[in-house]
């Protein structure tokens, strides 16, 4: 299965993050040149395999955020459909101090 | 199995699609060469930033590049000058690009015609008359007349070359005429050039007082903004004080309509309320704030050997009591034709301390034979009540080209600046000489020309050779017939470098072909004291050479290639490197290249990595003296801020029997200055195809003309044939008409006064006095 | 000409030598150094995974280096949904002969995402006091061009002329009255016709996105533009001032980025986005 997310790390966590991501098995790390975000690819044998490997980076120091911007299970290895992003996660609160947030905050 | 080819054709759309997310979020973000590969790969298309090429809001755009050619436009969502919004020149404007009529060659007039020569002749014959008639009539007699649209490195270079190496103070630009009023009202005032504020003051402030400023067409990203806190915040109210009802005061709270000069009077009525009610911040006051006169009964340099020099001289609280005693608002009320009731309402808006209050103004107030002291009385407003420097108090006067403030102001490319202080301060003079490498001595001490002295000067003879730039004199010059047949006179030679035919390369003796906007590398400075750096992303068509390269070109042929020692790859950074030495103080310290190319733009002190948003605030400003208190005016000897006795005074012409009507001169949301860049895109085009004459409908009822009839319009000086429009998209109060001057075929500017403010040299476009006749047909 | 200026460098540069020792002051405040859009954005654009530890705190904001940005994808859909709008599947049957084509669509727009040019007359009044909210904010029946409004998708602007442009002819033109409107010419004029281009140009934009692409058959499709100024989906997709092409059968869903993704872009459609 191929995933693909946005790592959104912590203030001036975005190297170390970038370290510890490239040593896990299956991890593609890109770095922004210009913004601190990440991108992460991850290569695994199925959805349980990346569920298990995207709880690994999720316990990680230093990480903000994880976007799943791609997912895509290879039809000859396995077991129903494409991920849709908005499977995954929970809605989390935000802080709008703004006051133009959508309404969902 | 899954096949290699497969699993990394996934990964390629894996790693793609979060690279399209994260530009989606995040505009302008970067990864690395591998994803940029990946990304690109058959989509050929990149978005690129860069400033709007029009007006001196300075919005963020981002330009779509698709085989070598500029294809689409978006707001820059990063900018937090316009937060993704632009307005009809900025989406429309990559199509200037692309008029058929670029000029792509160089040209010389032979036998009355110009005709195409190889660039590289071109220059030479410019160096070699350049040099021939400084040997034959003295270096004075060349000139350089340059933009507010000119790139930092254009008008670094001009400086450098004439200045430094040329020898004349002979350096002058068209924002003379559209925002000298500003600097002279920002020195006498501060000592120092430019608004303390920012754009967020829009967010801050509770009111809005626009002086003689339509923002709906002239500033429409930040009128927008303001309708966007007004949505929000209901209470917030945006007062539109003007002299004819335009979109602005349609959506204005409140449009309050005055009689053109009488703004003088309504401000010291706001001011003597102000006291009356005892509204004034006496500790502010106290504090911060010194009183001044000055001269009076000033004229309006409507000769030739017209000289002034204004002088400060010191004044009490009592002293300025007792002049605002004049100006009660009945008084004012019969000046300026403001009700007192409202000039009284103006007065406690300003006066009630729970209110923020932002004043904005642009060429209203600037193009006012009393410009500099109105922008005093604006100040004198603020000061008094001790809104200032503090987000949401602002007086905040706005420019209107896209870099008045980075080139013109800042670089100094008039005739009595130089890129640090001015030409009569040996100090100043000492610097340049340093940073440029050259003898000190040659940098003449006195300024020479301003703008309409330098043409009146070749209309004489005394200028003989003037090299013009991205600019079009020829239809905006007040009293334009003059200076035309001036410049056409025999022995005046006349370099234009453009990008398309105008009526100033009608009369070139050399015109050069130039690279525009994002054509080339440069850096434009916006109202907020913010530097916008923007790449080449395209090739200029056929020999077309940026401003900068064309002035360096030149040098080089004069003996001057020392003082330019860059290669063209990297003559931006080199120019940048050396001209922000100038500037390497805590008040006025500006970014580092590799900081301007990433942003959008960078605010001017930086210091320690911080813009500075509110100067002259000590808790926000690092030049600012916190041992002085909440403020810190340090561009006076004195620390403070100066209060200038100014009264009101009549402008040189008004409407008579002869000629009843007043004439104001502008510009419309859709074109940009003379039209000849927006005339070339279509959907602009389309949208204003031709200046016309805004009448009031009793007027028109009473001169018999009807919507859409040709009318003639006469002053003293030139007549005009145009179609008048009633209540089209504005409305002149009675007596007064309105013309655009974005058409060359209709020069309304043959008719204007070139009266100016004797302080600021800057014309007053927006009061003479015409007739307006019907054309039977 | 300039009284001070002459002083004022020798007093800066004295001045600045002070204050250099002093060192940075303090920051009081810091107006747009942090906001959370960015978090409201990433909850817009997809699933969010966050760490179970660090339940139940609120995430800390993201660190922008611009100031408070007004605009959030798909904000406008929750602020005027499809119920909002008066728009049930129901109402969706085409508006006849008077229905929004994509090639109408496209010709009013100098680029893909370029703002369109006002397509039809306006009296002076409207001209001068942009009033297009009136019928644009919510849309609906308009008698008197005989169809349906488009909705805007960013109703938050209200100084519209400043980059929808009106060509010269459109401006007070006479319009038709209710239920008359028999010809296009009644309310729209030919720009070029009347009004020829000062100067020939050479402009030449890019192609326009596909419709109805996807990553494969029977999966949503794409989104093929970005949503700036357009976060609002349902205005421009949904109800019968849409255009034809690319309504949607399904606007009472509002959570349109749930199931539609941004196209990846390297799809070889060369999109503006």
């Amino acid at each position: 299965m191929i995933c693909s997310y946005l790592v959104i790390p912590e203030d001036g966590a975005s190297v170390l993050v970038a370290e510890r991501l490239a040593t896990l098995p299956g991890c593609d790390v890109v770095p922004a040149e210009n913004r601190d975000v990440l991108i992460l690819v991850t290569d695994t044998p199925g959805l349980e395999e990346e569920s298990a490997l995207r709880r690994r980076v999720e316990a990680l120091d230093g990480i903000q955020a994880l976007l799943l911007t791609f997912g895509e299970i290879d039809p000859d290895t396995t077991m129903g459909d494409p991920i849709k992003v908005g499977q995954h996660g929970r809605r989390l609160p935000v802080l709008d101090p703004t006051g133009r947030g959508d309404g969902l905050a | 199995m899954t096949t290699p080819d497969r699993r990394a054709f996934l990964k390629r759309m894996a790693m793609a699609a979060a690279a399209g997310s994260a530009a989606s979020l995040m505009p302008g973000i970067v990864f690395g060469r591998e994803v940029a590969e990946l990304t690109e790969r058959g989509q050929e298309l990149t978005w690129r930033k860069t400033p709007c090429r029009f007006c001196g809001v300075g919005c963020g755009l981002l330009v779509a590049i698709q085989d070598g050619r500029a294809v689409a436009v978006r707001g820059d969502p990063d900018s937090s000058v316009n937060r993704g919004l632009a307005c009809v020149k900025g989406y429309h404007s990559v199509q200037a690009l692309y008029g058929q009529d670029r000029i792509t060659r160089a040209q010389i007039r032979r036998d009355g015609r110009l005709v195409d020569v190889p660039i590289d002749e071109a220059l030479d014959v410019v160096a070699e008359r350049l040099r021939q008639t400084v040997d034959e009539y003295g270096k004075d007699s060349v000139a350089m007349y340059g933009s507010g649209q000119w790139t930092i490195p254009d008008g670094y270079v001009a400086s450098k070359l004439f200045k430094g190496g040329l020898g004349t103070n002979n350096l002058e630009a068209n924002a003379r005429l559209c925002m000298a009023s500003a600097v002279t009202g920002f020195l006498s005032t501060f000592g120092l050039d430019e608004p303390m504020g920012c754009y967020e003051d829009i967010d801050n402030a509770d009111v809005f007082v626009l002086w003689g400023n339509n923002m709906a067409e002239m500033h429409p990203v930040l009128f927008s903004r303001m309708l966007e806190q007004r949505g929000q915040r209901p209470h917030v109210q945006i007062v539109d004080l003007a002299t004819r009802t335009t979109r602005t005061s349609y959506a204005a709270t409140r449009s309050i309509l005055f009689t053109p000069q009488s703004d003088l009077a309504v401000a010291n009525a706001i001011c003597h309320e102000i006291v009356r009610n005892g509204w004034v911040d006496r500790d502010f006051v106290d504090n911060h704030v010194a009183f001044k006169r000055g001269k009076t009964d000033i004229g309006f340099g409507l000769s030739d050997d017209f000289r002034f020099v204004d002088e400060a001289s010191d004044a009490t609280w009592e002293d300025y009591i007792d002049f605002l005693s004049d100006y009660t608002p009945e008084r004012a009320a019969n000046i300026s034709g403001v009700a007192a009731s409202d000039i009284r309402w103006l007065a406690s808006i300003y006066g009630d301390p729970s209110l923020r209050v932002t004043s904005f103004w642009c060429v209203g107030v600037n193009q006012h034979t009393r410009g500099t002291w109105m922008n005093n009385l604006i100040y004198n407003i603020h000061l008094l009540v001790g809104k200032i420097a503090t987000p949401g108090n602002s007086p905040f006067s706005l420019t209107g080209q896209p870099s008045a403030c980075g080139t013109v102001g800042e670089v100094g490319t008039l005739t009595h600046k130089l890129p640090h202080g001015v030409v009569t301060n040996p100090e100043d003079r000492q610097l340049a000489a340093e940073i440029w490498g050259v003898p000190v001595e040659n940098i003449p001490s006195a300024p020479t020309h301003h703008t309409m002295s330098m043409f009146r000067a070749m209309d004489r003879g005394e200028i003989r050779f003037m090299w013009i730039q991205v600019t079009n004199p020829m239809v905006t010059l007040p009293d334009l017939n003059r200076y035309r047949e001036g410049a056409e006179k025999d022995g005046r030679f006349i370099v234009v470098s453009d990008v398309y035919p105008t009526p100033t390369t009608e009369v070139a003796d050399v015109v050069l072909p130039a690279a525009l906007w994002i054509e080339r590398e440069g850096m434009f400075g916006n109202s907020e004291r913010r530097t916008q750096h923007f790449d080449k992303m395209l090739d200029p068509p056929g020999d077309a050479m940026s401003d900068t390269w064309q002035i360096i070109e030149v040098a080089r042929r004069l003996g001057y290639g020392d003082l330019f020692p860059w290669d063209e790859e990297s003559h931006i950074e080199g120019i940048w490197t050396e001209y922000t030495r100038f500037h390497d103080n805590p008040g006025h310290r500006m970014a580092p290249l590799s900081l301007l190319k990433e942003r959008p733009g960078v605010m001017w002190p930086f210091v320690d990595g911080e813009e500075t948003k509110w100067r002259f605030n000590t808790a926000l400003d690092p030049a600012a003296d916190e041992e002085r208190g909440a403020f810190d005016f340090y561009g006076k000897p004195d620390h403070r801020a100066w209060i200038w006795l100014r009264p009101y005074e009549a402008p040189p012409e008004w409407p008579d029997e002869e000629y009843p009507f007043w004439l104001d001169t502008g510009r419309v949301l859709e074109h940009w200055h003379t039209g000849s860049m927006t005339r070339r895109i279509p959907t602009l085009h389309q949208a204003v195809p031709h200046a016309y004459v805004e009448v009031h409908p009793a007027d028109a009822e009473a001169l018999g003309i009807r919507d859409g009839e040709t009318a003639r319009l006469v002053s003293r000086r030139g007549s005009v044939e145009l179609q008048a429009r009633i209540d089209y998209r504005g409305r002149p109060p009675r007596g007064k008409v309105f013309v655009p001057f974005f058409d060359d075929s209709i020069l309304i500017n043959e008719l204007t006064l070139d009266a100016y403010c004797p302080i600021s040299a800057q014309p007053d476009y927006k009061k003479c006095a015409v007739r307006v006749e019907r054309i039977r047909s | 000409m300039k009284p001070d200026e002459g002083r004022f460098g020798e007093l800066l540069d004295h001045h600045f030598s002070d204050a250099l020792h002093h060192g940075p002051p303090a920051r009081v405040i810091g107006i747009g150094a942090a906001t959370t859009l960015m978090v409201a954005l990433v909850l817009m654009i997809g699933s969010l995974l966050t760490r179970e530890a660090r339940e139940p705190e609120h995430p800390p904001p993201l660190r922008l280096d611009v100031a408070e940005q007004p605009m959030t994808f798909e904000s406008g859909v929750f602020r005027l949904s499809s119920t909002e709008l008066g728009v049930a599947p129901a109402a969706l049957g085409d508006s006849a002969a008077h229905a929004r084509t994509l090639e109408m669509y496209r010709r009013i727009r100098a680029y893909p995402g370029a703002p369109p040019r006002v397509s039809h007359g306006l009296t002076d009044e409207e001209f001068r006091t942009n009033r297009c909210n009136v019928c644009h904010l919510r849309g609906g029946y308009v008698a008197r061009f005989g169809t349906y409004a488009p909705v805007a998708p960013h109703p938050e602007f209200g100084s519209c002329l400043q980059c929808h442009a009106v060509a010269d002819t459109l401006v007070g033109i006479p319009l038709p009255a209710a239920g008359t409107v028999e010809s296009c010419r009644q309310c729209h004029v030919d720009p070029d016709a009347a009004a020829p281009m000062f100067v020939a140009h050479d402009w030449v934009s890019t192609e326009w996105p596909g419709v109805g692409r996807r990553a494969m058959p029977e999966s949503p499709p794409w989104i093929p533009h970005d949503a700036q100024l357009r976060s609002n989906c349902l205005a421009c997709h949904s109800g019968p001032g849409a255009v034809r092409e690319i309504r949607t059968d399904h606007p009472e869903r509002a959570n349109c980025m749930q199931c539609h993704l941004f196209a990846p872009e390297d799809d070889g459609e060369g999109d503006v986005r």
